[in-house]
């Protein structure tokens, strides 16, 4: 996984649409700004405490984070049942499903096994991803 | 009351932020160019790898205990050095960023009892950034340095020291050399020994007024600060630089003169840029140009340009700049 650290940028307020755009034409009549969402406002709840993660593997399929995706992970978060986690198991990062009601990470690919939560196992939680980001058209270089 | 945060082994820590695997080892930070040893963490620090050792001679002893060694990352120690002080915010009335990995802050009032404080701030810390940090918290400045080298040292404070009564600031001033106190330097404290003052508490216990004559008032100052009376309060703004050098040792001997003076117009550029920030105008540059420290006869030379009138100008800089260098380059 590649880190990279979360700086502030100046505001860029995009309008947001108070209707939802379905993917036909969208009535002229409900086109009206309501308020600005600025994305990093949204997204970024605890600058001092996020990262950004760039994902890779297949892991995690099944909650829609693919490969190449960028998980947006704040440590200020308590992290809850159900919480998709960025998780340190024996020093090494990863990405996995909180379950505390079964104490154990799952992952959400049939393919990789769950993996038990134990006292004695070196686990540290290393922050809940709030949001993730896939980029639908990729710029070629 | 102040507070000082200061980070355990900043660097190295920083290195481990992101490494969770590396947590708990040998872990060191080189400086610019890997010339030498600028941090290491607390498990290197116990198998004897000295501060600011050369990486070459300790390289032996770290390859020997599979120690893990990175170059300095400045980008990376400044971000999570700027998360450190965000996250402090929220339980400060004050803060004065004292350098990239202490933090004096003014204690808000609600949250009671002050170890408690202290340990809420360090775990705060912890949680948001996973820097540790030491918190020493006491009436003055100078104690509360004091403090948070007590936090480090002595386990059973699990690092937070506070130093609330008197009997407990005497009792780390008894056990502290006078060249450890905040503000006395190597120099200071040789003057001071020979008068007889060897320990913190020895100083405390001088007459401040015998203090400045015979030293300056910056001394006094200490004198009054270790008795628990606040000379210092928190610098807000950075106080702007009345000088201000770029330099750099260079990775490998050069005597060609084009790369010196690609490497003066850089210098002499970032030095302009840091005028233009501070919104001041130099008259005055200093150049100077030295071959190595470990050569037989090390050759140094410098020279003061008198600039053609008050600028920020970087074109103006650097073309006066170049021009000093020339002129020395002829004479080393």
């Amino acid at each position: 996984m590649t880190h990279k650290p979360y700086s502030p940028p100046l505001l860029i307020k995009l309008p947001l649409y108070a209707s939802t755009v379905r993917a036909g034409f969208p009535s002229p009549a409900d086109d009206y700004q309501e308020s600005t969402l600025d994305l990093n406002q949204f997204v970024v709840t605890h600058p001092s405490a996020t990262y950004f993660v760039r994902v890779s593997g297949s892991s995690m399929e099944g909650c829609g984070i693919y490969s190449g995706d960028l998980l947006i992970v704040n440590r200020a978060l308590t992290p809850q049942h159900g919480d998709v986690v960025i998780a340190a198991i024996d020093g090494e990062l990863t990405c996995k499903i909180l379950d505390l009601n079964n104490s154990e990470l799952r992952s959400a690919n049939p393919q990789f096994p769950s993996i038990p939560i134990t006292l004695e196992m070196d686990l540290i939680i290393e922050g809940v991803v709030s949001f993730s980001l896939r980029q639908h058209r990729v710029r070629s270089n | 009351m102040f507070a000082l945060i200061d980070c355990n082994s900043f660097y190295a820590s920083c290195e481990q932020v992101f490494r969770p695997d590396l947590r708990g080892k040998i872990v060191c930070v080189l400086s610019n160019n890997d010339g030498c040893i600028v941090a290491q963490s607390r498990e290197a620090k116990e198998i004897g790898i000295p501060s600011f050792a050369p990486y070459f001679k300790v390289k032996p002893l770290l390859d020997k205990h599979g120690a893990v060694v990175f170059s300095s990352n400045y980008a990376l120690y400044g971000d999570l050095s700027n998360r450190v002080v965000q996250t402090l915010r929220d339980y400060a009335a004050d803060i004065e960023i004292y350098s990239i990995d202490e933090v004096f802050v003014k204690p808000v009032d609600c949250f009671g009892d002050l170890k408690n404080y202290g340990q809420t701030m360090r775990k705060a810390v912890w949680k948001n950034v996973r820097i540790p940090v030491g918190v020493g918290i006491a009436p003055t400045k100078t104690l509360a340095k004091l403090a948070n080298r007590a936090a480090k040292k002595i386990k059973a404070l699990d690092y937070v020291c506070v130093l609330e009564r008197e009997d407990q600031r005497d009792w780390l001033l008894r056990r502290v050399e006078v060249g450890d106190i905040w503000g006395v330097g190597s120099r200071l404290s040789k003057r001071l020994q020979a008068m007889g003052i060897y320990s913190g508490l020895d100083l405390a216990r001088t007459n401040p007024k015998h203090i400045r004559a015979k030293f300056n008032v910056c001394l006094e100052r200490t004198v009054q600060e270790l008795n628990g009376v606040s000379c210092l309060e928190l610098e807000e703004v950075p106080v702007d630089k009345k000088q201000i050098y770029c330099t750099r040792a260079y990775g490998t001997k050069t005597d060609d003169l084009n790369e010196i003076l690609q490497a003066t117009s850089s210098y002499a550029a970032r030095a302009s840029e840091k005028l233009r920030k501070q919104n001041q105008l130099a008259k005055t540059l200093h150049v100077f140009l030295q071959t190595s420290r470990f050569d037989r006869s090390p050759l140094s030379k410098s020279t003061i340009v008198q600039l053609p009138y008050p600028t920020d100008d970087t074109r103006i800089i650097v073309r006066y700049a170049i021009h000093a260098i020339k002129s020395i380059y002829e004479e080393v």
